[in-house]
C-alpha cells in the first residue's frame, strides 16, 4: 500500500524554492545597493588631491 | 644571557608568566570554580530524582559544566595582552610564535585542571558516584578532554579578543568543536563508571585522543596567522 | 584593493545569463521530478524529496564547504584577496544550500522514520555544518580590518573542515551503540532508470545554481571591497 504523503513532497519543494528564491532576491538587492553607492562615489565632486587617477 | 630558549622552554616561561598573573588575583579562577560548583548543584535539581538515578546523570552534567567553566577560563586567556598592546612585548621576545601559543595553552590547561580537581570530587559527592577504579579513569579522561578544550579554546580566544563581541564570539566559535570532546568524555566515563569493560569505552577514548592530536597540531600551526605582524 | 588582473567594478549593472539558465534548469527539474517521474511504491511521493535534499546535501558539503576550506588554505599560503572572497562566497551560498537540506530532511524523515529528527549521523553533521558556517559569518562580521578578517576566517574555515569528520564519526558511533527506532527502512534496490535520470538532472541543475550564486556573491564581495576602498579614499 503506497503511503499517501504527497503533501510532504510538495512542502519540501515549495520550501526549497522559497529559500533559494529569497537568496537570489537578497543577492540582487545587495548588488543594486552597492552599485548605487559606487555611482554616488563616482559622481561626487572630486576633492583636489595629488592622488593619481585610478585606485 | 646565552642563546634564546627553545620552544618548549619558552612555552614554559610564557605559561609561568600567565599563571603568576592569574595567581596574584585569583579572581578568574575562583569565579569559574564557583560557577562550576553552582552549575553542578543546579543540574541536580533540574531532574526528577525518581526518574533518573543521580549516578547516571553525573557524567553528562560533569562534562557540560566542564565545557562552560572552561569557556570562562579561556575568556581571560588573552585579555591581559590587550591592554596597552602588551602582546607586543611577547612578540618582541626571541621566542617562536608557536611557543607563545603553547605557553598560553599550558597556562589554560593548568587553570582548567584546577577547576576539574575540585569539580570532579564535588560531582562524586553530590551525585553519589560509587568509589571504584572508575574514578581513576575519570581523571585520565578529564586530562584528555582538557587538552582538547584548551587547544581549540586558546586559539579562538586569541582571535576573539580582537573583535567587538569577544564574550559572545568565543563560545560561538568553540562550542561546535567541544562537541566531540564532550561526547567522547561523557560516553567513555559513563561506561567506565558503570563498571563496563574498557573495551566498550575504547572507541570513544580513541576519538578523544585523535581529536587531541589533530587539533593541538592544527591550532599550533594556525596560531601565527592570528597575529598582526 | 582589487588586483591588477581584475577589471574594476563599475556602477553599471552586469548582465549574468548564468543565473537565468540555472533557474530555468532547476524549474525544469522540478517539473520532471514532480510530474514525470514515477512514485516509489514503498515510500510514496515523499521519496521525491530526495531529488532536492540529497543533491543539495552533496553540493553543500562536497562543493561549497570543500571550496571554502581549500580557498582558506590557499589564502593563508598565497595571501591573494581574491581567494578570501571565494571562501566568503562559498560559505554564504553553502549556507543557503545547507538550510534547504535541514528543512527538507525532516520532511522526508517524518515519512521514513516517523520522527522529524533522529540524530542521524548525516543530518547531525549537516546541522553542525550550518552552525559552523554561521559562526564563520559572525566572525567575519566582527572583524573590521580586511586583512585580519581574511586571516581569521581562513583559520576557522580550515579548522571547521577538520572538525566535520569528527562530528560525523562521533554521531555514527553514538547511533550504532544506541539503536534508534526505525519504522520504515529505506530500501536501496536498483533504481529504475527514470529516477536515475531525474537524480542526475537534479544534481546538474543545482550544481549550475551553485555556480551562478557563487559568481553573483563573489561579484558582491568585489564590489563591496572596492566601494570600501573608495570611501576610505574620499574620507
Amino acid at each position: 500500500m503506497t503511503p499517501d504523503n504527497g503533501a510532504f513532497a510538495t512542502a519540501a519543494y515549495v520550501l526549497a524554492a522559497l529559500v533559494y528564491g529569497a537568496y537570489v532576491v537578497s543577492l540582487k538587492l545587495r548588488e543594486r545597493r552597492l552599485r548605487e553607492r559606487l555611482a554616488r562615489l563616482e559622481s561626487a565632486p572630486r576633492r583636489a588631491s595629488n592622488r593619481p587617477a585610478g585606485a | 644571557m646565552g642563546e634564546a630558549p627553545g620552544t618548549l622552554a619558552a612555552s614554559w616561561i610564557v605559561a609561568r608568566k600567565d599563571l603568576a598573573i592569574e595567581f596574584r588575583t585569583r579572581t578568574a579562577f575562583l569565579s569559574a570554580l564557583v560557577f562550576a560548583l553552582l552549575g553542578v548543584t543546579i543540574f541536580y535539581f533540574a531532574w526528577d530524582a525518581t526518574a533518573v538515578a543521580a549516578a547516571d546523570l553525573a557524567p553528562g552534567v560533569l562534562w557540560v559544566i566542564f565545557t562552560f567553566a572552561g569557556l570562562l577560563g579561556l575568556q581571560r586567556s588573552f585579555g591581559s595582552e590587550l591592554a596597552d598592546r602588551a602582546i607586543d612585548g611577547l612578540l618582541g621576545a626571541p621566542i617562536s610564535r608557536e611557543a607563545i601559543y603553547l605557553g598560553k595553552a599550558l597556562a589554560n590547561l593548568v587553570f582548567v585542571s584546577g577547576i576539574l580537581a575540585v569539580t570532579i570530587p564535588a560531582v562524586v559527592l553530590f551525585y553519589n558516584l560509587p568509589f571504584g577504579p572508575g574514578i581513576g579513569a575519570l581523571a585520565g579522561i578529564a586530562a584528555l578532554a582538557a587538552v582538547g578544550l584548551v587547544a581549540v579554546g586558546t586559539l579562538f580566544s586569541a582571535m576573539a579578543v580582537n573583535t567587538r563581541m569577544a564574550e559572545l564570539l568565543l563560545p560561538m566559535l568553540s562550542l561546535p568543536f567541544f562537541v566531540p570532546i564532550v561526547m567522547g568524555a561523557a560516553q567513555s566515563s559513563a561506561r567506565l563508571m558503570a563498571g563496563r569493560p574498557i573495551a566498550e569505552a575504547w572507541p570513544w577514548l580513541r576519538i578523544l585522543v585523535a581529536f587531541d592530536i589533530v587539533f593541538v597540531t592544527a591550532c599550533t600551526l594556525a596560531f601565527p596567522y592570528t597575529l598582526d605582524e | 584593493m582589487t588586483s591588477a588582473s581584475e577589471p574594476l567594478p563599475t556602477a553599471r549593472p552586469r548582465r549574468d545569463p548564468l543565473l537565468g539558465v540555472a533557474i530555468v534548469a532547476v524549474a525544469l527539474v522540478y517539473v520532471r521530478a514532480l510530474a514525470f517521474t514515477p512514485i516509489e511504491a514503498r515510500q510514496g511521493a515523499a521519496q521525491k524529496i530526495l531529488y532536492i535534499h540529497a543533491t543539495s546535501a552533496f553540493i553543500a558539503l562536497y562543493v561549497a564547504f570543500a571550496l571554502m576550506a581549500i580557498a582558506s588554505i590557499l589564502y593563508l599560503w598565497l595571501k591573494d584577496e581574491k581567494l578570501d572572497r571565494v571562501a566568503e562566497s562559498a560559505a554564504e551560498v553553502g549556507l543557503a544550500f545547507t538550510t534547504v537540506v535541514l528543512l527538507t530532511g525532516p520532511l522526508w524523515g517524518k515519512t521514513i522514520w516517523g520522527a522529524w529528527w533522529t540524530w542521524d549521523a548525516r543530518l547531525t553533521s549537516t546541522l553542525f555544518l550550518w552552525f559552523l558556517i554561521v559562526a564563520y559569518s559572525l566572525l567575519r562580521g566582527a572583524v573590521e580590518e580586511r586583512g585580519r578578517r581574511a586571516r581569521y576566517s581562513a583559520v576557522l574555515g580550515i579548522l571547521a573542515a577538520l572538525l566535520v569528520p569528527f562530528i560525523h564519526l562521533s554521531v555514527y558511533l553514538f547511533r550504532t551503540l544506541h539503536p534508534m527506532p526505525i519504522l520504515l527502512k529505506p530500501s536501496a534496490p536498483s533504481m529504475p532508470s527514470e529516477m536515475q535520470v531525474t537524480f542526475f538532472s537534479a544534481f546538474l541543475a543545482f550544481l549550475l545554481l551553485f555556480a551562478a550564486l557563487l559568481r553573483a556573491r563573489y561579484r558582491i564581495a568585489t564590489l563591496r571591497d572596492h566601494v570600501a576602498s573608495r570611501e576610505q579614499e574620499h574620507a
